[in-house]
This record gives structure tokens, sequence and C-alpha cells, in this order.
């Protein structure tokens, strides 16, 4: 460490972050954690123990929404009416002809995204990971599924991953802990599917199924999504991050906003410049520099960064970074259950149907997709939204209604595969800078015919699973066809071999900037059928940071 | 799905205020709202009123801290005392239930910027808000406990009888 700071500074604490900061901790490496939100106290700042516990969402002590712009999204066409979002008390949604900008949901804060996530901890399929060499679209992943699985076992250890073992997804050893039983309503869901000749199977979750690593095991609220006050989901904060910190030789510092990437004339960065809550400038020197701000926020940095020796924004030779942006593809459908099932009851997505999720799975479409309850997931968790949106009126026929529904809504939703296409990206805003001054990250998202006709296999088949399950009528239903509202986002820094098509190499290694690695959601070739990416996101940060660990000691940084 | 607030007050109550303060016959605010509040969620042999577990109290306690919403209580009581006292001097708490709910009918009829329309759509959401966040009520609904510190233990089974 003679010329620098710290062997290793990484920007961003999400599930990419949080993971190298760990992997790099672990390997002895003296790492800095730059995170620009603020940490979370899960016993104080969740609040799931008062009445009002539904009328508060999760606490973002920073407001994620104005963080980035959203360019003007695509007309809606009558061929896909069947698409769009309704309920049956309010109509269908009141958007007019264009598509909607929900936004894109993350967390600015210690632990990033993983403080709010749903827990699913999933690998990608192998075949997945081959779009380009199979079906002539997106592109390969760089290494085959083989070379991550150690890493998948390694993450889910740390995690400690709830699931089956069986060898349906591609495993060399057993979940950590055994799967969690399926709520009730969950199983209506099941027994449907098997009706069906569907399969249907326990989710794997970063929640504890037993007592582990000096965590709880999980009392099935299902409010995830609110932040868990227990501590047994386990988001980056609890697991990776407090082990890097347990390690001694990982600092964080929170509310440090990385604003600017020094570039040097040896292709090394040789400075990372951040901003400090009460609006102090620093700068702090690292033999290698981990980016890990998340597929929208990376590329926004990078590009940000442009100067003298990085003139289109650094690692950006190829002038990629920013490209081939994926979103999540989504549908839900909910009814009502004839019969009481307090479905609020268990672990949000619990179960999965996986039979659609290989690339080829879907007749005429290429990307897969899977199945979960959605109950919490639709926040349809609750008395309130009951009323609102399940019952409504007013007067005793209303709440003869509430006592009659509560707790039988039925909600089915599913991710889908989203393939990348040249209008779907990430750019900076001409118009829009952050109080540093900084350009916000403009979103640019469309969805080609393709995509659609892979949400109308999705509709279709949630609505079929849902009659199955004795749902006589559908109250609501919501989809990515008309509003941009991503939970899972990807692509943006692609890595791969030809450094004229990609950011990063194999390893999250920028083509150009020696001691530059990128390792979050934005090095993915492809996003996969529908798999929630936190999981392989970790693992891809664990293969980076032994790789980065490697190079160290052989003094090739 | 939630109803934002505060750019539909801002953008009916003001051109209205005018035409609907001359109806006002000093009827108190809070005694009028229960009643409307009443009817909205009224007592049965199986669940409190509203008013009878404070929802109308959490709306005055709103008002007391938005300038905006506390205009919007005073406008929308009055226009329900407009109603009730067009025919005969009865002040709209005095009324028979069906004639509330008429009333009350009328203003979910109107168009979507009338201000009666506007009171009843966040008045109802505001009362729903207050009423279920009752562990009481919750209890008339099956509904055990806040999702912690106990959570759902027994989630893998059918739910016991709702209505004990
Ligand atoms: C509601 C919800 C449910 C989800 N459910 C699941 C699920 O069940 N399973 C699953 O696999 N995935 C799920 N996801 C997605 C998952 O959380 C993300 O894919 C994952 O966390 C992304 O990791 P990341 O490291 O790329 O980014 P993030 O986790 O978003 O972390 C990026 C971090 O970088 C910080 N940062 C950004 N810019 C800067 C900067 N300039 N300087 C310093 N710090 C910066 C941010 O504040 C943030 O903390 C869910 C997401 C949400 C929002
Ligand atoms: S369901 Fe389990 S993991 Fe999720 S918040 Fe509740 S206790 Fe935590």
């Amino acid at each position: 460490m003679s010329d620098s700071d710290y062997d290793a500074v990484v920007i961003g604490s999400g599930a990419g972050g949080g993971a190298s900061a760990f992997g790099l901790a672990r390997a002895g490496l003296h790492v800095l954690l730059l995170e620009a939100g603020p940490s979370y106290d899960p016993h104080t700042d969740y609040n799931l123990h008062g009445a009002d516990w539904e009328q508060r969402g999760f606490p973002h002590k920073v407001e994620p929404k104005e963080r980035q712009t959203i360019a003007p999204l695509q007309m809606l066409s009558q061929r896909f009416d069947d698409l769009r979002s309704w309920n049956h008390l309010t109509g269908r949604r009141d958007i007019g002809n264009r598509r909607e900008a929900v936004g894109y949901h993350h967390v600015v804060g210690l632990g990033g995204s993983t403080l709010q996530f749903t827990g699913e901890a999933h690998r990608l399929n192998p075949n997945s990971m081959k779009m380009y060499s199979q079906f002539g679209v997106a592109a390969d992943w760089p290494f085959d599924y083989d070379e991550l699985e150690p890493f998948y076992v390694d993450a889910e250890r740390i995690i400690g991953v709830a699931g089956p073992s069986d060898n349906t997804r591609w495993r060399s050893r057993p979940c950590p802990l055994p799967p969690h039983l399926p709520s009730y309503a969950s199983q209506r869901l099941g027994e449907a599917c098997k009706g069906l000749g569907y399969s249907w199977a326990p989710n794997y979750l970063a929640a504890l199924s037993q007592p582990y690593d000096g965590r709880p095991s999980c009392n099935y609220c299902g409010n995830c999504a609110r932040g868990c006050p227990r501590l047994d989901k386990g988001s980056v904060d609890v697991t990776f991050i407090d082990q890097a910190i347990r390690s001694g030789n990982c600092d964080i510092k929170t509310n440090a906003q990385v604003t600017r990437l020094e570039a040097g004339a040896d292709d090394r960065i040789q400075r990372v410049h951040f901003v400090s809550a009460d609006g102090a400038a620093h700068v702090v020197k690292g033999r290698a520099i981990v980016i890990a701000c998340g597929a929208i926020e990376t590329p926004r940095l990078l590009l940000a960064s442009m100067g003298t020796h990085a003139p289109q924004g650094i690692g950006n030779e190829s002038g990629h970074v920013g490209k081939h942006f994926m979103e999540t593809l989504y549908w839900t459908s909910s009814g009502l259950h004839p019969d009481p099932l307090a479905s609020y009851r268990g672990l949000p997505s619990d179960s999965i149907c996986w039979d659609f999720n290989a690339p080829d799975a879907i007749p005429d479409v290429i990307g897969g997709c899977r199945f979960a309850p959605s109950v919490a997931e639709s926040d349809l968790l609750g008395p309130i939204s009951y009323a609102r949106r399940v019952v409504g009126g007013w007067g005793k026929q209303h709440k003869a209604a509430m006592r009659e529904n509560f707790g039988n809504v039925l909600s089915l939703g599913a991710i889908g595969e989203n393939l990348p296409n040249k209008n779907s990206f990430v750019d900076l805003d001409p118009d829009v800078v952050d109080p540093n001054g900084i350009p916000l990250a403009k979103i640019h998202s469309h969805l080609p015919d393709h995509e659609l006709e892979r949400v109308k296999f999705m509709a279709h088949t949630a609505r079929e699973i849902l009659g199955a399950a004795g749902v006589g009528k559908i109250f609501e239903e919501y989809g990515a066809y008309d509003a941009f509202n991503s939970t899972h986002v990807f692509g943006t820094c692609r890595m791969g071999i030809d450094p004229s098509t990609s950011v990063v190499n194999a390893f999250g290694r920028s083509h150009r900037w020696r001691n530059l690695f990128i390792t979050d959601a934005s090095v993915f070739p492809s996003s996969g059928g529908g798999e929630g990416p936190a999981l392989t996101i970790e693992a891809l940060a664990l293969r980076s940071s032994a790789y980065i660990a490697t190079l160290a000691t052989r003094r090739e940084l | 799905m939630r109803l934002g607030l505060c750019a539909p007050l801002t953008a009916h109550v003001h051109p209205l205020v005018a035409a609907t303060v001359v109806g006002d016959k000093n009827q108190p605010i809070s005694i009028t709202l229960r009643a409307y509040l009443d009817t909205l969620l009224p007592a049965d042999d199986i669940s409190p009123s509203a008013s009878t577990i404070g929802v109308h109290k959490h709306l005055l306690k709103k008002a007391q801290d938005d300038a905006l919403y506390r205009r919007l209580l005073l406008l929308g009581t009055r226009w329900l005392e407009q109603q009730a006292q067009a025919r005969d001097p009865v002040s709209f708490a005095a009324l028979g239930e069906e004639r509330r709910e008429q009333i009350i009918m009328l203003a979910e009829d109107a168009p979507a910027t009338a201000l009666e329309r506007v009171f009843f759509e966040h008045t109802r959401v505001d009362a729903f808000e207050s009423y279920y966040s009752d562990p009481a009520i919750w209890a008339t609904l099956g509904y055990p406990n806040a999702p912690q510190p106990l959570g759902f233990v027994g989630y893998g089974s059918a739910p016991r009888s709702t209505q004990s």
C-alpha cells in the first residue's frame, strides 16, 4: 500500500458492493466501502409492530425517486389492450395512451436495494447465459455456469439460503437450510398447478428457516418489502457487510456520494472523489476501484467522469456504457378465493413454478419466465388495502364484505426475461443535475412486441392458474406493458470477451482501466428468465473479488 | 394505487370556495363529520361505528396540521348541511340513516372535480386508514396482530374461523 490509501475502494454497498467488500476483506485486503446513503437499524427503522404498520412503506431516508429521470415512454396500442393495468373499483389505469414512468425502485442506504428486497435467492438458468449463441439475441456470458457455481455455494452459505436441495437448479451442494413450508394460500396455487400439469416447488429464499449465524428464523410476517426487523432476511447489511466489518479489514463511510473517478494517463483510476453529508469534498486512492452503484447509477458515474484521458467517459471506449439496458418484465393478477385463506401469512413468493424459465420454454417466444405467489408484492396484506382495492364501497355492506373477504386474496405474479434493444439505454440527462452539479441518469425504456408477447403469455398463464385455484373473478391486474416500474435492472456495462462490444471482461475488469472493476447488475449480458438477480450479483462479486485478491498478491493491479 | 392528496385539493378547492360558503348553517363541523363518518362506517352487530373508535378525531387532527385539508373538511361538511337542510331545517346529523346515505351517494356520483366528490374520495380513504388501523377492528376481521413481533406462525394451515 505504498501509493494508496486502501487496497480497494468499493463504491456502492448493495448486493454487488456488499459482497465485494466482504470478498476482498476476507482475502485480507484493506477495503473502504463508500455508500451514498445512510445506514439502517433494523430494530428501530422498520416498524411492523405498530397499529399503523400498513400505512408505512419501506422507510426510505433518501427519496430514491428524485435521483433519476425517465425519458417519455412508448405509445400504447390497442393490440395489447388486454395487458393494460386495471382494478375493478378504479377501472383501467388512467394514463392516456402513453406508457407511464412509475419508477426505478431501489434503496439508497448501506445494503442497497437488498434492504427492501423480497429475498428470492435464485441461481440463473445456465441456458439463459448463452442467449446469443443459442438464439441470436442479447449476448453470451463470457464463461459457463460451472465457473460461477462455487461462488453461488459460497454466497448461499454466507446468507443462509433456504430451499430445496434436489438438483433441479444445478447445484453441487445442498442448500444451507431446509426449505420453508409454503403458506396455506400458496398450497392452493400448488394444487392448481398440479391439476394443470405444472410443477410447483418451494422457492429459494434469503430468509432463515432455522436460526443461523446468530440470526433468528423467520416468523412469517410477510412484510420483507417494508424491511425485516428480525434480521433473518439475508439483506447485505446483516450478512456480507456484517461479516466484512467483523473481519477487521473493512472501513465504511455512509452518506458518501461518489461524484467522480479521476483517470490517469497510465490507464489507471488515480482517485475517487466523494462528497460527505456535510457537503465537504474528499478524495481517496485505492489500488483497486470497484464500482457497484447499480445498473443505473454505475453508467452514470462512468459517463459523468469523462475527462482528458477518457473523453467519452471512463470505461466507455467501446461506446457500450449505458447501452443494453434491461428492466423488470412483470405481470400480476389478483382475485378472491371463495374460502378463507388468511393469505397475509407466510413469506412472500414462498413457492415457484419454474416450468417456463428456460429461454425456449414459452411457445413462439424467446426468453423464459417464472410464476410465484404475489400477495405481498401486491401489498394486499392488510385491511386498509382490502378496503381500498378489494372491497370498496362504504356503509353496512362494505363492512360485511370486509368480513367476508378479508384474507381471501390470491395473487400470482410472473417475471420474465427482458432482452436488450437499442431503444432501452441509460445516459446523462442534459437538463437535470444533482446538488453536486452532476447530471442525473436518464432512463430510456422501450418494450418491443416480442417482449409484449412474453408478457401476454405471463398474463394468460397467471389467469389460468388462478382460475384453476378456484378464483372466480380477478379484481386487479398490473404489468410492465403500461408502466415502467422496475426493481430488477441490468446490462448497462455488459461483460464480454470482445473489448469492442463490451465494457468489462469476464471478471468485471475494465478492458482498458487496469484497476477498475464493476460488480453489480450492470455487467449482466442477459437478464435470465425472471430469476431474482441478487444471488447472481453476489456470486459474481465474490468471483471478481477472488480475482482481484489474486492480482493484488501478484502485484498486478 | 394510492390517491395523491395534494394535487387534487389544490386543483379543485379554491374555485369552489365562493360558491359553497353561502350554505353555512352554523352546524359545528365535528358533529356533521361524525355523522358523516358513521354513515360511511356505521355500527353493526359485530363492530363499532367510526366515531366510537375516534376516526373523526384522526381527521380533525389531520386538519389541524394541514390548512388545505381543514378547508376541505369545512366546505365538505357545509355541503352536507346544505343538502340536509335544503328541504327542512334539519341538520345532517339529525337525519335518518337512509337520507344521510342518499346525500352521500350524491357526493359519490358527482363529477370527479366537484367539491363534494373530492371531499368524499379523500375522507373515505382517510376513514378507512384510521378505522382499519385499529386492532379492535382487526379482531372482527380475523386479523390477529400487527406483523411483528409475533409474525404468523401456523401460516401453513387453514385459518381459524374469522367471526369468533
Ligand atoms: C422491492 C424490491 C424487491 C426485490 N426483490 C428481489 C428478490 O426477491 N430477489 C432478488 O434477487 N432481487 C430482488 N430485488 C432486486 C435486488 O435488490 C437488486 O437487483 C440488487 O440489490 C441490485 O444490486 P446492485 O448492487 O446492482 O444495486 P443496489 O443494491 O441498488 O445497490 C447500489 C448501491 O449503490 C449506492 N450508490 C449509488 N450511486 C452511488 C454513488 N455515486 N456513490 C456511492 N454510492 C452509490 C446506492 O445508494 C446503493 O446503496 C428487489 C428489489 C426491490 C427494490
Ligand atoms: S417474512 Fe420473515 S424475512 Fe420477511 S420480514 Fe417477516 S420475519 Fe423477516
